[in-house]
């Protein structure tokens, strides 16, 4: 099997361990607190977003989830990882403000791409990220955050599984299932160039 | 071979999300650059005139009682003659009876319903 890497920006074995700089941040230097923001801001509103669908909604749980992160470090176990423990902050930020919709709204949730497209999207004409993203953003909820979580984190399942508070073989189910889904999809779309909604069976 | 390892290859080459412009910089801002909340006042403004004028009356008295032997004996009669007035059994009596009058009628409603009862009914 080939070997597969998390996406480029999503850090594997940092010069400095995350660990390390939260005790830093812990002992006072503030600056080190920005060296992990620097690391996760992207990942973690590229979760957002893939779960919220909303750049401004998207910004915003962002940024609660880093601040939620930097006051409640304190409370952050060392022998945890710290991408798993901001990424299930962000998460649950973006399940609240998916709850709250749900509450206030009765109508379709809002679907608000970035107007202000970045260097990737604009240089993004190859048919086959556009049809991926496309197939992403039609699975259903529970699919869409399962996939998103794997590419942010790679094979790491049981980090996967934390992150989403679920059992690892619910993980491992709803990744298999939200593959069987985007490959078929894919194939669909090879076959016939015409984009359709992705249907759970 | 794995039938999603082409699937895989697609999902890790996809670049993540741009951020919206000012992300890093609105996250600093509320964490490492945030400044601290600030401490609740003492005292409110009100309260602070008050305080200041109290001060400044005193302070001209203990100024004037320390100069003025004319205006200390004054003063000095006034307060002698208040302490005289309160030590009157009558007076005390009339005092008495005021605020035995004031506590009952803040005990005793005269059966009128109080704001919950008016609130419920409503």
């Amino acid at each position: 099997m080939a070997e597969i890497h998390a996406p480029m920006s999503v850090p594997l074995e940092p010069q400095v361990l995350d660990a390390e700089l939260v005790s830093q941040t812990l002992a006072g230097r503030a600056e080190a607190f920005g060296t992990l923001v620097e690391r996760y801001d992207r990942a973690v509103y590229h979760l957002c977003f893939r779960t919220l669908h909303d750049v401004e909604e998207a910004k915003d749980a962002a940024q609660e989830a880093f601040f939620k992160a930097y006051r409640g470090l304190g409370t952050f176990r060392p022998s945890a990882k710290f991408s798993t423990w901001i990424f299930s902050i962000a998460y649950h930020a973006c399940c609240d403000r998916i709850a709250r919709r749900k509450r206030y709204s009765d109508g379709p949730l809002p679907d608000r791409a970035d107007p202000t497209l970045g260097p990737e999207a604009i240089a993004e004409h190859n048919d086959e990220a556009r049809a991926l993203r496309a197939a992403i953003d039609g699975l259903p909820e529970k699919y869409r955050t399962v996939i998103t979580l794997y590419h942010l984190q790679g094979h790491q399942y049981e980090e996967i599984a934390r992150v989403l508070d679920v059992p690892l073989g619910t993980v491992k189910t709803h990744l298999f299932r939200a593959k069987e889904l985007l490959r078929r999809e894919l194939a669909g779309l090879r076959e016939q160039p015409v984009s359709g909604e992705v249907t759970e069976e | 071979m794995n039938p999603h390892d082409e699937l895989d290859r697609a999902l890790f080459a996809l670049p993540l999300e741009t951020p919206p412009p000012g992300l890093r910089e609105g996250i600093l801002r509320a964490t490492i650059y945030a400044q601290p909340a600030a401490q609740p006042a003492l005292l409110s403004l009100w309260e602070t005139v008050g305080l200041g004028v109290v001060l400044a009356v005193a302070s001209w008295l203990a100024l004037a009682l320390s100069t003025n032997k004319v205006l200390a004996w004054q003063i000095g009669h006034v307060f002698g003659a208040f302490g005289q007035a309160l030590a009157d059994p009558g007076t005390l009596a009339w005092l008495a009876a005021g605020a035995f009058i004031a506590l009952s009628l803040s005990v005793f409603n005269l059966g009128l319903p109080g704001p919950a009862v008016r609130a419920e009914r409503s």
